[in-house]
């Protein structure tokens, strides 16, 4: 029976929806290191707009330094603390916090202005420095402008951008998701849609699906029309075999059922003695027909349902040969069989295999041989061959194939039709071997059975 | 030779009633399997030809009984159905025969004669094959009246072959028969000895043919 295991559409869901996920994951972290980025930069370059303001406003005035801090400087940034200090060239804190001396790098000043994250008050800050060139005497003539600022402000600002930015990817990725789950749904419809037609198909409609598929499931639907025509031409020989088997039988029947009203109507003793032996020979026939249709259903039967295992040709062979042997009279035959020394091992079924070798050499003893019957096992390439030799006169070419289906008439007007070689033919296909004929050099007829070897 | 058919189709039984008259054998048919259990397993008989499908006890009820009670009675098995495995049964379980319906009565006159003569040798305890006669109990052989000298194992090779005229024996089968695992024998062991035994009977009315491949087989000449 067959079990539904793993599904097509959740192969392709989760393959999609991990694809997705990790893009999201991918996303959302770049869109995190840009907006921090961001935020900082806006705050950097405000931070060091209010710096430069104040050291516009830095001037000398009567020797020393002095500073005009404007209000504006201060008012951009709610949430944070600022704290700021300008120094003159003497280091003495002229403006702002004293308190606050953050480090200074003396020999960058005049690259410009300074940013670096520092401490202030157990608080972490961000601060910039900026050195102002005073007309003034003296061995470090700057003025410098440090103004720090907590980083508060920058961070929520950057929150609230990443916030918006997961946001919009999130319901962007549930609605791709959504669209993933209806347009692969969609896909696999034409799977359904074979399926519908494969339901409603009628048991006895065997014909082809004809409707257009995806490549995709193009040799499967090619499979299921191959195996449906296969079906349909066992039928139609099945059918066929039945109505010839029929056919077979009804008519030694007939012929006997006349003999018998002859019989019952004839006085002279000789004419009835002559009806007797026909009807004895009507009966024999007529008993070897049954046995072997039901010889040939029951290799059609095994063939279908074939227990194979592993034979040794050799042995199969030389005792079934030996015990039709045994029970008929062949006083005067040259009887010799020649097999190879270790086994020749064959996969097969040792029922139907027996019938054959049977059959073979049956025909042998009964229409051949009349000095003569050999049986050899030779080995030609990768296969067995099982020969049977007989010196009579053999089947002709034009009627071996003939002969190889079955209630071929026989041949040499002899009564009824046969079934022996159509069994055997049978059995080798279905042993993935073949049944062939040949000649010899001094005009012996041979049979051989060719089986694959089993390696 | 007492004979007993226990056989439920009554064209078949009739038709074989009257051919072991024909030579000269007296034969009381049954044709109900349970009437037939007393009467098989009363050692009245020396030959029972038994069909399988019978009415209230099968063929192989009865076999079974006849053979566990240890009786030596001949049997013949007919049956319609042709299954390998059946004939394979019936054999193991103790059957001397076996024939398929619808046999040729030719074929099952041959056996019977062949069943009873068996039947003769074993209450005598003399096989005999043509002029050649193998007293079992003594391992003795007359060829003619004649003495042979035969060895113990020539003996058993002779005495089984002649049992069966007709019959095809392999060397591996006589191998089996004859030897123990200690004797040892090897492939050609059995050749000398038919050779041997060849050697001796001349003068017999049958001869021991090799079928090359196949084995050796008793044919009256």
């Amino acid at each position: 029976m067959i079990v539904a295991r793993g599904s097509l559409y959740t192969r392709l869901v989760v393959r999609i929806g991990g694809v997705l996920v990790i893009s999201a994951i991918l996303l959302l972290v770049s869109i995190w290191v840009t907006t921090q980025f961001a935020a900082n930069e806006t705050y950097d370059r405000m931070l060091v707009g209010n710096a430069l303001q104040i050291a516009e406003n830095t001037i000398v005035q009567e020797g020393s330094v002095s500073v005009d801090v404007p209000l504006a400087a201060f008012t951009l940034t709610p949430g944070d603390q600022t704290f700021y200090a300008v120094q003159d060239h003497k280091g003495r804190t002229i403006a702002g916090d004293p308190n606050f001396r953050p480090r200074i790098e003396w020999s960058r000043l005049e690259e410009g202005p300074l940013l670096y994250d520092g401490e202030y008050q157990d608080l972490p800050v961000r601060i910039a420095v900026v050195g102002r060139r005073m007309t003034i005497a003296g061995e470090h003539p700057w003025a410098v402008i440090a103004i720090a600022q907590t980083t508060a402000g920058r961070r929520s600002f950057a929150k609230s951008l990443d916030l918006k930015a997961t946001l919009i990817i999130l319901v962007m990725g549930l609605l791709t998701v959504a669209a993933a789950l209806f347009t692969l749904y969609q896909a696999l419809s034409p799977l359904v849609k074979i399926e519908k037609a494969i339901a409603s198909r009628d048991p006895n409609d065997l014909s082809p699906f004809a409707q257009a598929v995806p490549v995709e499931i193009f040799s499967l639907v090619n499979a299921i029309n191959g195996f449906m025509r296969r079906l349909s031409e066992h039928r139609f020989a099945l059918e066929h075999m039945i109505g010839d088997a029929a056919h077979q039988l009804r008519t030694p029947i007939a012929s006997m059922v006349s003999q018998t009203e002859m019989l019952s109507i004839q006085t002279d003793e000789g004419a009835r003695r002559a009806h007797v032996e026909r009807l004895r020979e009507l009966s024999l026939n007529l008993a070897k027909l049954v046995n072997q249709l039901i010889n040939y259903a029951m290799v059609q039967h095994r063939s279908m349902n074939p227990e194979f295992s592993s034979i040794d040709l050799s042995e199969l062979v030389r005792h079934e040969v030996a015990e039709i042997l045994s029970g008929s009279a062949t006083r005067d035959l040259d009887i010799e069989m020649r097999v190879p020394d270790g086994p020749c091992k064959v996969r097969g079924d040792p029922t139907t295999l027996a019938e054959s070798i049977k059959n073979v050499t049956h025909n042998a003893l009964q229409y051949g041989a009349p000095g003569l019957f050999h049986v050899c096992i030779r080995e030609q390439d990768g296969d067995w061959v099982v020969q049977f030799e007989d010196d009579g006169a053999g089947i002709d070419s034009a009627h071996q194939d003939r002969l190889r289906q079955p209630f071929a008439a026989r041949m040499g007007g002899r009564i009824g039709a046969s079934l022996g070689l159509s069994i055997v033919d049978r059995v080798m296909r279905a042993h993935g071997g073949h049944l062939q004929f040949s000649r010899t050099a001094d005009a012996h007829f041979v049979v051989e059975l060719v089986l694959p070897k089993l390696l | 030779m007492r004979i007993l058919l226990v056989e439920d189709t009554v064209d078949v039984a009739q038709a074989v009633v009257a051919a072991m008259a024909r030579i000269g054998h007296v034969v009381d048919w049954e044709s109900n399997g349970r009437k037939a259990l007393p009467m098989v397993v009363s050692a009245h008989y020396d030959l029972v030809v038994l069909d399988v499908m019978l009415p209230e006890k099968d063929g192989f009820e009865l076999l079974r009984q006849i053979r566990a009670k240890g009786l030596q009675t001949q049997v013949l098995m007919l049956t319609a159905c042709a299954e390998i495995d059946e004939r394979v049964k019936a054999l193991d379980m103790g059957a001397d025969d076996y024939l398929v319906k619808p046999f040729d009565f030719r074929e099952l006159e041959a056996r019977i004669r062949l069943l009873l003569r068996r039947r003769e040798g074993s209450h005598t305890n003399a096989l005999v094959c043509g002029n050649l006669t193998i007293d079992r109990k003594t391992r003795g052989a007359l060829l003619n009246g004649q003495p042979l000298d035969l060895t113990r194992r020539e003996v058993s090779l002779l005495e089984i072959i002649a049992s069966r005229p007709g019959r095809i024996f392999g060397k591996d089968e006589l191998m089996d028969k004859m030897f123990t695992i200690d004797d040892n024998p090897n492939a050609n062991t059995v050749e000398q000895y038919i050779a041997r035994i060849r050697k001796k009977l001349t003068q017999a009315d049958f001869e021991i043919r090799t079928l090359r491949g196949l084995g050796y087989q008793v044919m009256m000449k």
